[in-house]
């Protein structure tokens, strides 16, 4: 009696753990020389070493890191954290923001595309974009333009992703509030806050990850006397 | 000797607090019910969500108003339309919880829950379901699929009873079987499993857990303790940080222990 328990009996499965496309959009312009690409380059490596001591965020998020400077290049394709290696990034080049945008809702729908064919369930994916000026393969109004617009707005009014603009140094805030989704302003980054900006990815990403059915995620404000960034009306 | 048409129904279950829940310090918000009734049997799971102040409170009513009105229409009318009674059987426990938070003052949506409700008898196996979660059959030892998560793109989002289109979202479907197990969702990936893109009965877990609950009865067991056990246990914990509830209902050749 007692010594054949169900647990002992039956067989369970490993689980199967939903999955959150994330993916960062960086600015490695000539103009991101200097300070700001080496903390740029530490905030990434903050970022990945804090997701991996989170069980839940290993098993669930893939990150994906876009940039655009000498052109617009996906230097780490959608890759799970256990196995993401921080890419060192260094600046040059002009601000082809636009493209790379594009690129990252392209690649977001395609992963998408990839969790439905092999039947993983996912969460709304993240497109985070970090830059400190202003895009030069667009201009307001043109076509280029319009399409982002239509693919960020309409892409968050889909809920097809979660769009995220943060500005840093000489940032064109006018512009990035432009782009951003109705609703969702753009942030300045305070100076020396890099750590703490993405400490705070970090917690959200993980916060995401172990959130459960229909249920509306708090994520810590950034904004405030603590916060690493600023809202500039 | 039992007649040889003679059966019992036998229903059990547990809900346990995720490890989420339990971190947090939040009791569990999922809660499940049965009825035992002359040749049927009729089991029900909620999963009151995180997002509601009251998931916990809906989840409950839903499932205790569910399975009471099946169990009084099954009383009164041994042959009704157990699809029409578990849509009836719905809309009851949604009128309760619109009730209960009328009185205290707060929006129905304050008492968001899914609810998964199952009938077996002699005949068949019919469930209604709304939102996640998920309902398998068991016949000899062949496992089947009644009833999957509700569609929704991403793995946070459900429908919920308490939604303003509640009805559109009620998915009745039946089979046959002398089983019937269901789960919410914080479970239901050891019941259901993904398959290149479809989902499958995970008959590791689904036989050895009936056969052996049929056994435990002979052995006086409680069979509501050996599920909680095994919910609890860290291996089923690792499905899932979420609430989890697996209930299981199914019928014996003779008289009750």
């Amino acid at each position: 009696m007692g010594l054949d328990k169900l647990e002992d009996i039956v067989g369970i499965p490993y689980p199967q753990h939903p999955h959150c496309a994330t993916v960062l959009v960086l600015d490695t312009s000539a103009s991101m020389s200097g300070n700001k690409i080496a903390e740029l380059n530490e905030g990434l490596r903050i970022l990945t070493d804090e997701l991996k001591e989170d069980d839940l965020a290993v098993k669930r998020i893939d990150l994906a890191v876009i940039t655009f400077g000498k052109g617009v290049e996906l230097v780490r394709p959608f890759t799970g954290i256990s196995a993401f290696d921080p890419p060192e990034l260094s600046a040059g080049g002009y601000t082809p923001m636009g493209a790379a945008i594009l690129e990252a809702v392209r690649v977001v729908e395609e992963r998408k595309t990839e969790y439905r064919t092999i039947g993983t369930d996912y969460y709304r994916p993240w497109i985070f974009l970090i830059t400190d000026g202003q895009p030069t393969d667009m201009r307001k109004g043109d076509e280029k333009w319009e399409q982002v617009i239509e693919a960020v707005h309409g892409g968050e009014k889909d809920h097809k992703f979660l769009f995220w603009a943060l500005g840093v140094d000489q940032a064109n805030m006018t512009l990035l509030r432009e782009i951003s989704p109705p609703g969702r302003t753009p942030l300045m980054l305070k100076e020396a806050k890099w750590a703490d900006m993405f400490l705070w990815l970090s917690k959200s990403l993980s916060q995401i990850s172990d959130s459960r059915i229909g249920e509306q995620i708090s994520l810590e404000s950034p904004v405030g006397p603590e916060g690493w960034g600023v809202i500039q009306l | 000797m039992p007649e040889l048409n003679e059966r019992y129904y036998v229903a059990c279950g547990a809900s346990v607090a995720g490890t989420r829940h339990i971190r947090d310090q939040i009791p569990c918000e999922d809660a499940w019910a049965k009825a035992i009734l002359p040749g049927a049997l009729a089991i029900a799971v909620a999963d009151g969500l995180s997002s509601a102040e009251s998931g916990g409170k809906g989840a409950e009513i839903a499932v205790n108003t569910s399975v009471g009105t099946i169990a009084d229409a099954l009383m009164a009318d041994k042959d009704p339309d157990i699809s029409n009674l578990i849509r009836m059987a719905a809309g009851k426990g949604r009128e309760n919880i619109e009730r209960d938070a009328c009185l205290n003052g707060v929006e129905i949506s304050s008492y968001a829950t899914t609810l998964l409700v199952a009938v077996l008898t002699n005949e068949c196996v019919v469930c209604g379901h709304i939102g996640d979660g998920a309902c398998v059959t068991l016949s000899a030892d062949i496992a089947s699929v009644l009833s999957l998560p509700g569609p929704s793109e991403y793995a946070n989002e459900t429908a919920a009873l308490t939604g303003k289109n509640w009805e559109s979202q009620l998915r009745i479907s039946s089979g046959t079987g002398s089983a019937v197990i269901c789960a919410t969702d914080g479970c239901q990936g050891a019941i259901v499993r993904r398959d290149e893109g479809s989902f499958i009965p995970y008959n590791p877990f689904i036989v050895p857990l009936v056969r052996s609950l049929e056994s435990y009865i002979s052995e006086g067991r409680d069979l509501n303790l050996e599920i909680s056990d095994l919910l609890t246990s860290s291996r089923m914990q690792a499905l899932s940080s979420d609430d989890m509830t697996l209930a299981v209902g199914f019928c014996l050749p003779g008289e009750p222990f």
